[in-house]
């Protein structure tokens, strides 16, 4: 007689050999059948789009993932911060562009300058009049309120931004939507000049907010904050300053997201702009692992990816599916997020 | 014959033993202390009794049957019922209501019976709201059975956290650090309350507790652990001037 | 409890319910215009969803903001159903639909079921994130079906007949919101709903008295969503068409909102918020345009007046000086005179008559509390802050719009400004939700219900202690 566990493992053994056979000579053809008939010649342009998308995303989930770092707090209202930037961009171009013929590189760097500053201003004012008051309530009366706010900013600017049809940003505002640059190195993929640009950007400013965190006071009262806000505040840190800096930081990065989206897409302007970038830029930050500042770009990245693959698929319908997808997959499987170590609430 | 039989459990978390290797027998219907300096595992033990944490190895025998495995809540249904060691009440409820909540598991009529208020359901709430009023009435709690249990002060709390317990009518009740943040005249009560408990109702009690006079007045047999180890057991007298309890509370003997 | 008067009252009970529906559907109903029965019916229908979700929330504690997904569910199954398998003629309408309320239930019930699961490791405001998701998953997966009638929207016919059928009656909507109701107040009146209480205040301590806080926790979910579910099966048979526009992720907010404001936990406070937060909103729609002054006008008097009042209230620190009293009588009484004109202003104009009923029970409301207020400073600061926001609100607005008229830069932006009136009430309502959760964060009613003896307690009446609650 063979012993139990050793039946059991003879077993699954059987099992498995069976499937991996009906695997091989069922399903094996089907599957090649598909992947033949997938059009590989586009797969790597799409990864590239992809991440230039989420270079994007990325931008949105660092104001993310830095806020809830230091307050504990999902800022729903990120998204509305990043609609009002796009609405700035438009106003901007709209203004100088029509009175004054300026060189398009000063027209653009005003655009997203002035997208950066006012929702700089804005996240500041939210967290102010907001957030700051119930800072010691409970967490889920944050929550609500960060709801409300957005709710708010989605539903008031509806009232002072209705022109019909939604306006966008035409393209002869920025030159370098139409260049097109082939990239001879990687074959035959082709990106628009603007693309490029955002992606250069996107690096450039995640590159000095790298250096803040890393190498300045301000960063290093961040990280502190972050690790534990009440220690910090009695270690003398200003933990008002800290909270303010990084809303500035986040929402200006939003700012220039938005603006370099809006620019580049030309998407018609409503003020539900900002709830899908919003909700998957969240996403991407839980997926890195939320509070975790690599994460969120790491994060970033793969959604974008991610969404153009479903894309690619030929799914296109669900694209905005996946990213809840990937959200209850993470939140089930890895709370923490790839690179994230602040483990879920506990009871 | 003993109620609960711990034998041989040992936990480990990561690199650090939490409980090693540890064995005692609480006897029904005996007053039993479990000791030991701040750290030494105690509430570890706790824990894995009451299905919080799973041992790494050994085993827990309660009853003639093994309870290792089985979550919180079967535990709490074969008889074992505790209080924290940071009160966990239910806040915003009032204190008779977490009382009743802890005759719950004792409770025969089914949700679709209380959805539509049937008989049964009804007589079988009014008759736990009456037996939580006896036992706030034991612990001298009646006056605040409407209070919200956030609002008492922290001697009631105490005091309600063993009374909810005491409603799940259970075989064993472990109580952990029942006395702590209490003054010289409350300890005396509690001691006197714990021991009513012990003669009317037959209770059998397992306690952890820092105040050596709360122990050594109550407890009938008291088992010392230190860095998750046993170190001592016995008579309150033997441990009293065992050397070994002695040296792990106060360092080196002199 | 002796056997004879429990029946008695029981079925006394049950008598009175259904004697109100009858009286409902053939006196009060046909005695309202078309548009009074529209407003009460989905009022009591959002009554509903508000208490099936204060279920979850208040009760259990599980914090979702999904939940017009199971709406959504309940709505979509049964209207599928309708299509496919009832011919007009062959069943009694009021069977049918009362045949698709327990189709939507199950439906919703099964979705509730997923749901519930992630609510076992999730916590706080992951898991509200992840009902959220699944609430946006359900509506680009329905989006994406065209036998579900996709983006355009789905009419609600029999399979014999192309025409869009509206089976719902009014008496079948506020049944089903008189049931809800019942049956989570039985819930908490046994001791059956204790369970749900405790895994809210501490699952550790919960499943250490047995409760199964697992089961409790996904039962909960069931219900609340099985309740929403009845509620999307009565919307769609009402309205003869449903678009996914009606369950998006505003509508999930807005039950979110009414669940919060009217006091998470309170069975009582749900329902009236749903009823009359869907109401007074709804109601704005028929008031004529408002001018671009008046609505800038109140938004600089509220700016204004919340520095003023923040700064006041930062110098008086919460001490009661005989002058706050006087401060807050006085703002009191600007803030009567203000509910008042608004009041009588309301009549002189034309609109329905439930606008009117409502909005001079919302001034009633208001003048009540300012003039009730000043007694209850010492216990409840914060309330006399909102009263004093509001006085000066009040006080301020004319002023900041003769403001606005005077200066020639503003003149000449806002002159031909107007707004539809029934556009404000998103930015009314998300506003409010913010300032209830600034203020008074547990919302209206808290953790309690509605009594008598609570109201005469909050404006400083004598009264009687509360009695036994469980």
């Amino acid at each position: 007689m063979i012993a139990r566990q050793h039946r059991v493992a003879l077993a699954i053994g059987v099992v498995g050999v069976f499937l991996l056979l009906s695997l091989l000579f069922g399903w094996f053809p089907i599957m090649w059948e598909w992947i033949r008939s997938r059009n590989w010649g586009l797969l790597d342009q799409q990864i590239i789009n992809g991440i230039q998308l989420g270079s994007i995303y990325a931008l949105i989930a660092l104001g993310y993932t830095m806020v809830y770092g230091v307050l504990r707090l999902i800022n729903f209202a990120h998204g509305e911060v990043y609609m009002v930037g796009a609405f700035v961009a438009y106003y901007v171009a709209e203004v100088w562009f029509e009175k004054n013929s300026i060189s398009p590189w000063l027209l653009l760097l005003m655009m997203i300058v002035g997208s950066m500053v006012v929702c700089s201003a804005l996240g500041v004012t939210i967290e102010r009049l907001a957030y700051r008051p119930l800072r010691s309530a409970p967490r889920i009366s944050i929550l609500i309120t960060a709801i409300g706010v957005s709710l708010f900013l989605q539903q008031s600017l509806l009232l002072v931004f209705r022109t019909a049809p939604p306006p966008s940003i035409s393209e002869t505002v920025n030159p370098f939507r139409t260049i097109k640059v082939d990239l001879p190195v990687f074959g035959e993929l082709i990106f628009s000049g603007g693309q490029l640009a955002m992606f250069g950007v996107s690096v450039v400013l995640m590159i000095m907010l790298w250096y803040v965190v890393s190498f300045t006071k301000i960063g290093r009262a961040m990280r502190a904050v972050s690790h534990d806000f009440n220690t910090a505040a009695l270690m003398g840190i200003d933990v008002n300053r800290v909270v303010t800096v990084t809303f500035i930081i986040g929402s200006a990065l939003a700012g220039a997201a938005a603006m370099m989206n809006a620019t580049a897409l030309g998407t018609p302007l409503k003020t539900d702009y900002g709830l899908l970038p919003g909700v998957k830029a969240f996403v991407a930050a839980v997926l890195g692992g939320i509070g975790n500042i690599p994460g969120a770009v790491l994060g970033g990245f793969l959604m974008g990816v991610a969404e153009l693959l479903v894309v690619w698929i030929g799914q296109d319908l669900y694209k905005d599916a996946v990213a809840f997808v990937i959200l209850i997959l993470v939140l089930m499987f890895k709370p923490t997020g790839l690179l994230g170590t602040t483990a879920v609430e506990k009871a | 014959m003993s109620l609960l039989t711990v034998s041989r459990a040992t936990i480990r978390f990561g690199g650090l033993v939490a409980v090693n290797d540890v064995s005692f027998e609480v006897p029904a219907g005996k007053l039993f202390g479990l000791i030991g300096p701040n750290g030494a595992g105690k509430t570890t033990c706790f824990n894995l009794i009451t299905g919080i944490y799973r041992p790494t190895s050994g085993d827990i025998v309660f009853d003639g049957s093994s309870i290792v495995g089985l979550k919180s809540h079967q535990i709490a249904a074969r008889g074992i019922c505790r209080t924290f060691q940071n009160i966990r009440l239910f806040g915003d409820l009032s204190a008779i209501e977490n009382v009743v909540l802890g005759g719950f598991l004792r409770h025969h009529s089914t949700m679709v019976e209380a959805v539509t208020l049937l008989p049964r359901a009804v007589r079988e709430t009014d008759g736990l709201v009456e037996y939580a009023m006896h036992l706030l009435e034991t612990f001298g709690l009646a006056d605040e059975a409407n209070t919200r249990s956030r609002d008492l002060d922290y001697g009631n709390q105490r005091r309600l956290e063993i009374a909810r317990a005491m409603a799940t009518k259970p075989k064993l009740l472990l109580l952990d650090e029942p006395a702590a943040g209490m003054n010289p005249f409350e300890k005396i009560g509690l001691m006197a309350q714990i021991r009513r408990l012990r003669d009317e109702f037959g209770q059998t009690i397992l306690l952890i507790e820092h105040d050596m006079k709360v122990v050594m007045g109550v407890c009938e047999s008291i088992f010392v652990l230190d860095h998750g180890a046993e170190i001592a057991h016995g008579l309150p007298e033997e441990i009293r001037n065992d050397p070994r309890v002695i040296e792990a509370y106060l360092g080196e003997p002199v | 409890m002796n056997a004879p008067k429990f029946w008695i009252t029981r079925l006394g009970s049950i008598a009175i319910v259904v004697l109100f529906l009858f009286l409902l559907q053939t006196k009060i109903a046909p005695a309202l215009g078309f548009l009074d029965n529209r407003l009460i019916q989905l009022g009591m229908l959002y009554a509903t969803l508000a208490v099936s979700l204060n279920l979850i929330n208040g009760i259990t504690g599980q914090f979702s903001i999904g939940h017009a997904a199971f709406y959504q569910i309940g709505a979509y199954s049964s209207a599928f159903v309708t299509i496919h398998y009832y011919n007009t003629g062959t069943i009694e309408g009021w069977v049918w639909v009362l045949l698709m309320i327990i189709v939507g239930a199950v439906a919703a019930g099964i979705a509730g079921f997923v749901v519930g699961l992630p609510s076992l490791r999730l916590r706080g405001d992951y898991l509200a994130v992840a009902t959220l998701g699944f609430g946006e998953i359900v509506r680009i997966i329905i989006q994406n079906q065209e036998k579900l009638g996709g983006s355009y929207g789905l009419t609600v016919r029999a399979a014999n007949s192309p025409e869009a059928i509206k089976l719902t009656q009014i008496w079948m909507i506020a049944g089903l919101a008189i049931l809800v109701i019942a049956i989570c107040r039985n819930l908490l009146k046994t001791a059956h709903g204790l369970p749900f209480l405790a895994v809210r205040e501490d699952e550790l301590a919960a499943s250490a008295m047995g409760v199964n806080t697992t089961r409790t926790k996904v039962t909960a979910f069931i219900l609340g969503a099985a309740f929403a579910g009845m509620a999307g099966a009565l919307f769609s048979h009402y309205e003869g068409f449903i678009t996914l526009k009606q369950f998006d992720m505003n509508q999930s907010f807005l039950i979110v909102a009414m669940v919060v404001i009217g006091g998470a936990g309170s069975i009582t406070g749900a329902a009236m918020a749903g009823f009359f937060l869907y109401l007074l909103p709804e109601s704005l729609r028929d008031l004529p345009d408002v001018s671009g002054f008046a609505v800038f006008g109140f938004v600089l008097a509220a700016v204004v007046a919340l520095t003023v009042a923040i700064q006041i209230r930062k110098r008086l620190s919460l001490t009661q000086a005989g002058g706050t009293q006087t401060a807050f009588a006085g703002m009191g009484l600007i803030g009567v005179l203000g509910a008042g004109y608004l009041a009588y202003w309301i009549w002189s104009v034309e609109v329905p008559a439930m606008t009117q009923v409502s909005l001079t029970i919302m001034c009633a409301g208001l003048a009540i509390a300012m003039i009730f207020t000043k007694r209850r400073i010492p216990n409840l600061a914060g309330f006399g802050w909102v009263v004093l926001c509001a006085g000066l609100v009040a006080a301020l607005t004319i002023p900041m719009i003769h403001l606005l008229q005077s200066v020639s830069f503003t003149h000449a932006i806002l002159a031909d400004i107007s707004y539809k009136a029934g556009n404000l009430r998103y930015p009314l309502f998300a506003a409010m939700l913010v300032i209830v959760m600034l203020t008074r964060p547990q919302g209206m009613l808290g953790h309690h219900e509605f009594s008598w003896d609570w109201l005469k307690r909050i404006f400083g009446l004598p009264h009687k202690r509360t009695e036994i609650a469980a």
